[in-house]
């Protein structure tokens, strides 16, 4: 089936089949199509049906509430075409370069899990080949007993393997997160369409960074450390992550986090926010490479780095709240233009 | 564009005006310029200096407060409503949102220095639009600790 895209740059077309909803058919034939959460919450890749028949799949995406239906309006990452048709995007929608891998199909098989703490747990994905992505991308996940995709950030990060590592926190009444922590997972067949996102750590920028993280937004600042440990770019750069959690109880990744710092030669400093309870020594008690502080992670963040800001990127990912005071700070305070300030669009 | 008439009807009728004499929306419509927006198109992004507030005349504003995936009522401004008052506060003000047009848009964009300009000759409706001000900067904080 064709679809054509009507936008701000013109007119596309892409080839599809009923099976892939639009924005993953687009986006896999290296249409540029809009979106940031891939999964239906952002409504960032609102379109509007001109000609054809197009179904929605998920009808209860939360990223509907920013869609007219009678005005024919659809989210491309839920819609699936059934005929040729054509939809009309109001933005630019130019071809994605050639630098950057296009998303495709995996399947995997959950081969290890493991609880981090009472409400985070930790689980790897073989996959039947290995996928290429940067650090700071995200998958959406399915598993057959769970409706609709998750979109998840990889921990880990190499220029392609076969195994990606995701961090889960649990969510009231989620119910991927309850068939994490409630079902014997390991084994269980996933699909998987990646990578996505654009809130990507690019070593040829030469900037230093600083990544804010609450709860299990941790996952795409591991892998940005992990990337700017493992090629050596904190030879010449600095990199400072601060961490937020209620208590030392929620703490994870320190050991993880305690090698990076060693591996850095000086230049990584990971601190730890305990929004909850005040720090009971200034580092860690069981990894002294990781330093410790009371307050929300923004708050911290900010007195930590006042007047380091010099040549820097920022990521932001957690919480909408914490997200919401971190960007403040680093528009605000930090001074980062808008395009050095990268954080993902869901909560 | 939209007619003197239009503006004060339109002013009138926003929230953050609500209870200014008709003298002073007339004051207020006299600093206020028509902007037209084609669907898709942002008035702000993250970042930019915030040197207007703005009234949505007709059309459709989707305004995302940092995370952007929040499917509340008030994330999307219709006719009547306001946004970017940022433009009111502080010194050098910056957007710390995108509002982003889901239709073709008309607002009324109302320079922030030249409207604490004229409250400074009309403190009472100064001060009733910082009231109003205090009111919704109070309702997005209890709404971001409930979120």
């Amino acid at each position: 089936m064709k679809v054509t895209v009507q936008s701000k740059s013109g007119i596309t077309e892409f080839e599809t089949d009923a099976s892939d909803n639009l924005l993953y058919a687009g986006l896999k034939e290296g249409v540029g199509l809009p979106y940031e959460c891939a999964t239906g919450t952002c409504g960032t890749c609102r379109a509007r049906v001109m000609e054809g028949d197009v179904k929605l799949g998920w009808d209860e995406a939360p990223g509907l509430a920013y869609v007219k239906r009678a005005k024919n309006e659809v989210l491309l990452c839920q819609a699936h075409a059934h005929g040729d048709c054509v939809v009309r995007v109001p933005a630019k929608v130019e071809p994605i370069d050639d630098t950057t891998a296009k998303p495709a199909d995996f399947s995997g098989r959950i081969d290890k899990a493991q609880r981090l703490t009472h409400d985070v747990i930790h689980f790897e994905v073989v996959l039947d080949r290995p996928m290429a992505f940067a650090a700071g991308q995200f998958a959406a996940v399915t598993c057959e007993d769970v409706a609709g995709a998750r979109a998840y950030s990889m921990v880990n990060h190499a220029d392609s393997t076969d195994r990606l590592v995701f961090v889960v926190k649990r969510k009231p009444g989620g119910r991927f997160s309850d068939w994490l922590f409630e079902t014997d997972v390991t084994g269980k067949p996933l699909k998987l369409t990646g990578p996505f996102g654009r809130a990507t750590f690019r070593p040829e920028e030469s900037k230093n960074f600083v990544c804010i993280a609450g709860g299990s937004g941790v996952a795409g600042m591991m892998a940005i450390a992990e990337h700017a440990t493992r090629n050596g770019y904190l030879k010449s750069h600095t990199g400072h992550i601060f961490f937020g959690v209620r208590t030392m109880q929620d703490c994870f990744y320190t050991a993880e986090f305690a090698d990076q710092v060693r591996r850095s030669g000086g230049n990584l400093e990971v601190t730890i926010a305990l929004s909850n309870e005040e720090p009971p020594q200034a580092t860690h008690p069981d990894h002294p490479e990781i330093r410790l502080a009371g307050g929300f992670v923004h708050e911290v963040a900010a007195r930590e780095m006042a007047g380091r800001y010099d040549n820097m990127v920022g990521f932001v990912a957690g919480p909408p709240p914490m997200v919401d005071g971190a960007l403040r700070m680093l528009i605000m305070e930090a001074r980062l233009p808008a395009q050095f300030i990268r954080y993902d669009k869901f909560g | 564009m939209i007619d003197a008439t239009e503006a004060q009807k339109v002013l009138a009728s926003a929230s953050l005006f609500k209870g200014l004499s008709s003298d002073a929306i007339a004051s207020i419509a006299k600093i206020a310029q028509t902007k037209n927006y084609e669907e898709g198109d942002d008035v702000y992004t993250l970042g930019d200096p915030a040197s207007a507030v703005y009234v949505v005349v007709s059309g459709r504003v989707r305004f995302s407060l940092g995370v952007g995936n929040r499917a509340s009522p008030h994330s999307i401004m219709e006719a009547g409503e306001t946004f970017g008052w940022a433009a009111l506060t502080g010194e050098e003000p910056r957007r710390v949102a995108t509002a982003t047009c889901l239709e073709d848009t008309t607002v009324l964009a109302i320079g922030g220095s030249d409207l604490t300009a004229y409250f400074a000759t009309d403190t009472a409706s100064g001060y009733a639009v910082m009231r109003q001000l205090a009111d919704r900067i109070s309702r997005d904080l209890l709404s971001a600790l409930t979120t």
